[in-house]
């Protein structure tokens, strides 16, 4: 249930595309499969599932001879775990109980894993009153102690393997059913959910179709977890004479057995010990290594590689604020988000760098950053920022020359933290400042964004600012140095239309006042023709057109830019005619062809736009296009 | 269809307040306001999905398309499956295809998963869904707010010819004024709750009465030049 309006486009943001995301998650898959855990996870695994194949073919005659003559040894060369009371060889006997040990396992978690399944999804089909008391009953069950429950359950089924088996299944069930239920609460609050409500989907078809569905790849994943346990457990009830009886056993008899003797001969109780350890290990490590690989969708913000730059032509423009020449993001898979991207701003000017989602925009800032998420590769030909190469420049330098703000004011707000602070560790840590002088610099600068009350609004954590109050925030932080350039990407996005005014004018003023450069990324033409003094279209990764912002509405050129400006209806746009869009979809990092990558939905698509592409060349003063029906 | 004296309470927190709306038939209402304004959680309570007080007379069947075709999709289902959701089984043959055709969709695409689909197709399959359950009102929320302009110009037409061809009416949600004009036969304005204006479209837009409606005016981004 949402109180909230949900008036914002949220798929405009594009810090990554699709086809990068694919890559980088596949890629960062392989690194969870790599760790150290995982591989002791799944040898120990593959180990334990050989045995109980193996084991009882290999030793299982030696398991059962008996030996009169060799009653209750110790280690010998004969028996490295020693023998019990008939004289049976100990170390066969534990490598033939694997088999059993498992097979009670996996029942035991099988049983848990239904029951808790069918309790945690019971409340999304039952009558409500009915759904809180099964939720009631799960939370209850969840406080117990588990292995209690698992005590209680099996004395009421009766001593031995059976009881013992129930015993742990209910004892993991309630465990599933808490996850069941908290999984199933976040899919049962989709919109396809809302919809097939409205559609009269009935319940019990809802969650068959699709709630489970949707739910059953995590709740997989804990099985193997809950398999490690239950094999403790086991062990546990055995140990405790509540499970396995004589003549069969398992590695929980076997330590039961063992343990009466441990004072004289402790190996015979350390090898069925360490086989339960070791199994137990095992599975968590595997179940750990499944739910990470499943969980990671980014590997963090790792610095991304950086390939030898092909060095630029030319001597670097000295007053220029930012340059950028031949700036190429790729990821693997042959993804390359930006391709030859090259910029030039001048102190105090605001570009806007403008396309749909998916055209690289974000990408490039990012890139200018230094934020392009692992395994993203950066080239460039040159990149600088103040007149330094950005490679050369430290954290710090970075730092205070360069300020970011992102569609998401929270995404560079720590949500526990006081805003003051955060500011005020910026000035610490870039500056140098001294604690209070940096405090006093936060209040002023958060004075200087028109945050009502800076003193008091400073002592305030971010989730009791409004969006636009903490988007001033954001923006007072990139003040606490001195910038140089600040990069805005969709920073008003997700703001309402009075709000995003504001943002607007006060982005201005900071530029008019500190001097530093703006470079403004939005997918919302209208509002880059307004506040931008130049604009830069990006198209499938390239810049197609840069133009002077006055002259979007009657002088763009190419027609990638016309159709977009054509597509934005207006107060005045005619009722009685159709919309203006743009036939067919931008092509995907990893399919951009040869030729223009306009060409599938240009209108004035020629045989030469489809096998060459077109450069960006001059066309006019203060304006460059790429496209040959322009320019030739 | 006639909405009286609608209310929408969270706890304490009224989201909607006391506001009465009429939609004739063939008529598209089009909402505008800002976040927090009440109009998704007037959609949702005239759509069934949260409790209200007061009235709804003369709206049998509502559908609701979402904002976000992204996760109004079950990733799951094919979209012949969620097309078909709606519908009875012995008819699903005929009127798949025949919803896909109603959203200018390729009767192919039944097979494939949304992930194949790009955003404005998505948005297609969620509209068709919707018609799959013969509604006397479509409520719109915000539909193509998370779409590019690009493709935006296309559903929005795809809204109107529906209207027209199937003489169905409409709540259309938007924060985009320039939008909600060019869908909507009559604006009604939202603010804090309650309906601060309402009239029609042309009306609302060039001689707004209320502040506030003006406010919104202003802020429009509009091109230079
Ligand atoms: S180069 Fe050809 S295809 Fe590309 S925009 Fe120009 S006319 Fe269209």
């Amino acid at each position: 249930m949402r109180v909230d309006d949900n008036a914002r486009p949220t798929g405009q943001s594009e810090a990554v595309p699709d086809e990068g995301g694919q890559a980088r998650k596949a890629a960062s898959r392989g690194v969870v499969w790599r760790s150290p855990s995982a591989l002791i996870g799944g040898v120990l695994v593959a180990f334990m599932v050989v045995l109980a194949i193996a084991g009882p073919l290999i030793w299982g005659e030696a398991a059962e001879r008996i030996d009169a003559g060799a009653i209750l040894q110790g280690t010998s060369a004969e028996h490295p775990l020693g023998t019990d009371n008939l004289g049976r060889d100990l170390l066969a006997r534990v490598l033939v109980a694997g088999r059993y040990s498992l097979a009670l396992a996996l029942a035991a978690t099988l049983i848990g894993a239904v029951l808790g399944t069918v309790l945690g999804a019971l409340p999304s089909v039952l009558p409500r009153r009915g759904a809180r008391l099964v939720t009631g009953l799960v939370n209850a069950l969840v406080a117990f102690p588990g292995l209690l429950l698992a005590m209680f359950t099996a004395v009421i089924a009766g001593l031995g393997a059976r009881g013992a088996v129930l015993g742990i299944g209910v004892a993991i069930a309630p465990g599933f059913a808490r996850l069941t239920q908290t999984l199933a609460a976040s899919v049962a609050g989709a919109d396809y959910v809302a919809a097939a409500r409205m559609l009269g989907v009935p319940r019990r078809r809802i969650l068959a179709r699709h709630i489970l569905p949707n739910i059953a790849e995590p709740l997989i994943l804990t099985l193997a977890q809950s398999l490690g346990g239950a094999l403790l457990g086991l062990a546990g009830m055995s140990f405790l004479g509540l499970g396995v009886q004589p003549p069969d056993f398992d590695w929980g008899r076997l330590l039961f057995d063992g343990f009466a003797r441990i004072y004289v001969h402790p190996e015979v109780a350390l090898g069925p010990a360490a086989l339960v350890a070791l199994a137990g290990i095992g599975f968590n490590l595997l179940g750990d290594t499944l739910a990470r690989a499943a969980a990671r969708s980014s590997a963090g913000r790792q610095e991304s590689a950086r390939t030898e730059p092909p060095r630029a032509e030319g001597e670097p423009d000295p007053d220029a604020v930012l340059e950028v020449r031949d700036l190429t993001v790729s990821f693997p898979g042959d993804s390359t988000p930006v391709r030859g991207l090259s910029l030039t701003m001048a102190p105090g000017e605001i570009v806007g760098l403008v396309g749909e989602s998916g055209s690289g925009k974000s990408l490039t800032a990012a890139a200018i950053g230094g934020l392009v998420p692992y395994p993203g590769t950066v080239t460039y030909g040159r990149l600088r920022l103040g007149g330094a190469d950005i490679a050369g420049m430290s954290g710090k330098e970075l730092g205070t020359a360069l300020a970011m703000v992102f569609q998401d004011p929270m995404a560079s707000l720590n949500p526990a933290l006081r805003v003051g602070g955060q500011l005020s560790e910026v000035a610490v840590v870039h500056q140098g400042m001294s604690r209070a002088d940096a405090r006093r610099r936060a209040v002023d600068r958060l004075g200087h964004v028109h945050l009502p009350d800076p003193a008091k609004q400073a002592g305030q954590h971010p989730h009791e600012l409004s969006g636009g109050m903490r988007q001033r925030a954001v923006i007072a932080m990139g003040l606490m140095g001195e910038p140089r350039l600040i990069i805005a990407d969709e920073p008003t996005t997700a703001l309402d239309v009075t709000v995003q005014r504001q943002i607007l004018k006060l982005l201005r003023e900071v530029v008019e006042e500190t001097g530093a450069a703006l470079l403004f990324i939005s997918h919302d033409i209208a509002v880059v023709g307004e506040l931008c003094d130049r604009v830069v279209v990006m198209y499938a990764g390239r810049v197609v057109e840069e133009l002077p912002a006055d002259r979007l509405a009657a002088g763009a050129a190419h027609p990638y830019t016309r159709a977009l400006i054509a597509s934005l209806p207006d107060l005045d746009t005619d009722r009685s005619r159709p919309l203006a869009g743009i036939p067919g979809t931008q092509p995907a990092p990893a399919q951009v062809g040869v030729g223009c990558a306009f060409a599938a939905r240009c209108a004035l698509a020629t045989e030469r736009c489809r096998t060459e592409r077109p450069e960006l060349v001059v066309h006019g003063p203060h304006r460059r296009v790429a496209c040959w029906e322009v320019t030739s | 269809m006639r909405i009286e004296g609608l209310s929408v309470r969270y706890g304490g927190f009224t989201a909607v307040d006391d506001v009465t709306l009429d939609i004739p038939d063939g008529h598209v209402l089009g909402l505008v306001g800002e976040s927090g304004s009440g109009k998704s959680s007037l959609a949702r309570a005239v759509s069934g999905l949260v409790p209200y007080t007061g009235r709804i007379t003369g709206a049998p069947r509502v559908q609701m398309v979402f904002q976000d075709p992204y996760a109004s999709l079950d990733p799951r289902m094919t979209v012949g499956e969620t097309v078909g959701e709606g519908i009875v089984k012995r008819r699903r043959a005929t009127e798949v295809p025949r919803l896909l055709g109603l959203v200018q969709l390729p009767a192919e695409l039944a097979g494939r998963y949304p992930r194949e689909l790009s955003g404005g197709q998505r948005q297609r399959v969620a509209i068709a869904r919707a018609l799959g359950g013969e509604p006397a009102l479509l409520v719109a929320d915000e539909i193509t707010g998370s779409l590019d302009v690009s493709v935006q110009g296309a559903v929005l037409n795809l809204m109107r010819e529906l209207r027209d061809e199937l003489g169905l009416s409409m709540l259309f949600i938007s924060h985009n004024l320039a939008v909600v004009r060019y869908v909507a036969d009559t604006i009604a304005v939202m603010h804090r709750g309650r309906v601060v204006e309402h009239g029609p479209a042309e009306q609302v837009v060039g001689e707004p009465a209320h502040d506030y409606t003006r406010a919104l005016l202003a802020a429009v981004p509009r091109l230079r030049g």
